[in-house]
């Protein structure tokens, strides 16, 4: 029996040493999974129109908390349909006036798991 | 086992992605397969979307190799190219107007060919529908106003000059795209007429056929390209016109199906191009053409033939019967409906031994014989001549009826000869001549209260005569009342001009009575005896009267309608 629940490759197709194509486990998985969520505009993926969220086009709104509010129900929502593995625990966005950014925090448990896990991340255009 | 038989609509973006999942699941090393946030998920439908666009196009590849399942017009033109079959673009309605003019007795008058005609209608779209004499017509002036037949093409006359033989591309010339050309192959009522230098050229369904009169290589043929373009084919196996030679084309922009109108019903017809009659005296003085404001048209019947260029099932039904007949007539079939193609033929029933003696006996008289019928497009000197009758019914109304008496010798050998290059060598063929069996009926009717009874009257009367029309109808058919009673009481049968729309109004109609023009014999139950027609197709009840069983004709006879006999009563 395998010692992980959740297994992926890796998105840059990294080998281990056998020269298989590495394996993303558990946490790097779900990892994997959540950047493409994030990353991905609705639309942009084949045959799968509604998989991720629409928030590439409030990034390019003017920076304030009208936007950051949006983009995190939009990211939330998102998550939630395309990433049932994880709850979400809670999640922070700041706007960066001067940088033209948002620094975000996500904290979520895994399934089978009482550990939080954090994940930080920018959105920027 | 390998299974190699090719599932293609089986191999699509969701069944692919469905294998994917079957086939990771039953592995430890990616598990994430269900999760489509996961990299192996958008590389599984990559990998999918990618598969099912190959299949697709594999698939239509593999379909647009057969003409059964070809679904690409391109495709469809060449494979049906392949066997032999000219895929026919536009065609042109077909008629034939009566012209009234009148010159000194002995005169001969010419309707010229290519004069542009105005039937005064437009269509849906709005385009007049307009018509061309194609071939000229000559009369002899009886010194009084005379009606003159002249067979028309429906399109705009359009004429393309200023080509040479130096702009032969692989020796076709395309014409501008702008235009559908009516590409009716007819001998008689040409479509188009190419001239090359000084001299016209002759239009051919095939290089290989030859012209017989006169005996000329002087040849084009008129093609609808795969890419639905009309385009004037040379051959260099006959004769190709040289470099500097001046190549020109007069044609027709036919309107196709919207272009088909029914009779006319008094409205003024417009002489469009100058010069349409010319009279050449009997004195032998110089020729002079008629003033136009003398000359007054009219259309007494519904043009016919009007077509869409044919669509991939039509080119594919009509290519494989092609291919059958192996450009021979073997059959009855391929005999009516090569002499059906012509403009000037209707409907045509060929029969041999088999169908005259079934028996299986045998009539060695009748050893590969074929009988041919025919009905004109319009009776008279030129085609079969006729003579007048009358018929009288049982309610005692007297029409009269035509009685064909023999066929015009040139037509009989135009038949002939258009039959010749599909001639089976050991065929002879004869030309019989079509027995007309006039038909009566006596109908009632009870109405529904909001209708006028003269409305139904009319209406019935109209789909009657719609209903006999002799491209409804066919040699050796069966006349049975209970189908004619439920075509006309059918609403949604309507003819393309006209819905009969007061047959709604109709709550009863019963057919009274059939009285028939000929004698119709009895019933035989042996059908291996000699047959009489028409005749009764069942025997009689013993206990009822039994008047209305259903007619069959013989071979040889086609159905009409009397209908100047035919009554309509209203019954209470």
């Amino acid at each position: 029996m395998a010692d992980y629940y959740y297994s992926d490759y890796d998105e840059n197709f990294n080998r281990q040493s056998d020269g298989d194509v590495q394996q993303d486990k558990d946490l790097a998985a779900i990892y994997n999974s959540l950047q493409n969520i994030i990353l991905t505009t609705q639309g942009e993926r084949r045959m799968l129109p509604t998989f991720a969220s629409n928030i590439k086009g409030l990034l390019f709104e003017p920076i304030d908390e009208v936007s950051a509010r949006l983009i995190a129900e939009g990211l939330l929502d998102a998550i939630k349909v395309w990433e049932t593995r994880i709850e979400v625990t809670g999640f922070d966005i700041e706007p960066r006036y001067d940088e033209n950014l948002y620094r975000c925090s996500l904290k979520y448990t895994i399934q089978n798991s009482d550990e939080v896990e954090a994940l930080d991340f920018i959105l920027t255009r | 086992m390998a299974e190699f038989t090719p599932e293609y609509l089986s191999i699509d973006f969701l069944s692919l992605i469905e294998k994917f999942k079957t086939e990771l699941g039953n592995s430890d090393i990616f598990r994430d397969y269900d999760f489509e946030g996961s990299n192996i998920a958008i590389l599984m439908e990559l990998n999918a979307y990618v598969s099912e666009l190959n299949t697709f196009f594999i698939n239509k590849i593999a379909k647009n190799n057969f003409l059964e399942t070809a679904d690409v017009y391109e495709a469809a033109n060449r494979l049906a190219r392949q066997v032999g079959y000219e895929p026919k673009g536009t065609r042109s309605a077909r008629g034939t107007v009566t012209i009234t003019a009148s010159g000194s007795a002995g005169d001969t008058l010419t309707v010229k060919p290519w004069r542009q005609l105005n039937s005064g209608r437009v269509d849906e779209d709005g385009n007049e529908i307009l018509f061309a004499t194609t071939a000229p017509v000559n009369v002899i002036a009886t010194g009084e106003l005379q009606d003159i037949s002249v067979p028309i093409r429906q399109g705009e006359l359009i004429t393309l000059t200023g080509y040479t033989g130096d702009d032969l591309i692989d020796n076709e010339l395309i014409l501008p795209t702008e235009y559908g050309y009516d590409d009716d192959l007819s001998d008689e009522l040409p479509s188009l007429q190419v001239t090359v230098g000084n001299d016209i050229w002759t239009r051919l369904s095939d290089f290989y056929l030859d012209v017989l009169t006169p005996d000329s290589d002087d040849v084009y043929m008129f093609i609808y390209d795969r890419y639905r373009r009309n385009k004037i084919v040379f051959n260099s196996g006959r004769n190709v016109p040289a470099e500097t030679d001046t190549i020109s084309v007069i044609t027709l922009n036919s309107l196709g199906t919207n272009g088909s109108i029914g009779a006319d019903v008094g409205e003024t017809w417009i002489i469009e191009s100058d010069n349409l009659i010319e009279v050449t005296p009997s004195a032998g003085t110089a020729p002079y053409y008629l003033d136009n404001e003398s000359i007054t048209i009219s259309l007494s019947a519904a043009t016919i033939g009007a077509a869409a260029a044919e669509t991939i099932s039509e080119i594919r039904f009509n290519s494989q019967s092609a291919l059958r007949a192996q450009f021979r007539n073997v059959n009855s079939n391929a005999y009516n409906s090569y002499l059906s193609a012509r403009s000037d033929v209707v409907k045509a029933n060929a029969y041999g031994e088999q169908d005259l003696v079934p028996s299986g006996a045998g009539d060695p008289e009748e050893y590969n014989i074929v009988h041919i019928s025919v009905i004109p497009e319009t009776y008279g000197s030129n085609t079969i001549q006729t003579s007048a009758s009358t018929f009288t019914t049982d309610w005692g109304q007297t029409g009269s009826i035509l009685v064909p008496t023999q066929y015009s010798s040139s037509w009989n050998d135009a038949l002939l000869l258009y039959l010749r290059p599909r001639k089976m060598l050991c065929a002879y063929e004869i030309m019989e001549i079509p027995d007309l069996v006039y038909f009566s009926f006596e109908i009632g009717i009870r109405k529904k209260r909001i209708y006028e009874f003269i409305d139904i009257q009319q209406d019935v009367l109209a789909k009657l005569i719609y209903y006999f029309r002799n491209d409804n109808q066919a040699f050796s058919s069966e006349i049975d009342f209970n189908d004619i009673t439920e075509y006309l009481i059918d609403t949604t049968e309507v003819s393309p001009t006209d819905n009969f729309t007061n047959i709604k109004g109709i709550r009863n109609l019963n057919i009274r009575d059939i009285n028939v023009s000929k004698t119709v014999y009895e019933y035989n139950a042996n059908p291996d005896n000699p047959n009489l027609f028409p005749k009764w197709t069942i025997a009689p009840w013993t206990n009822r009267d039994n008047m209305l069983r259903p007619i069959q004709l013989g071979l040889n006879q086609f159905p009409y309608l009397s209908s100047d006999t035919v009554s309509i009563i209203e019954e209470s």
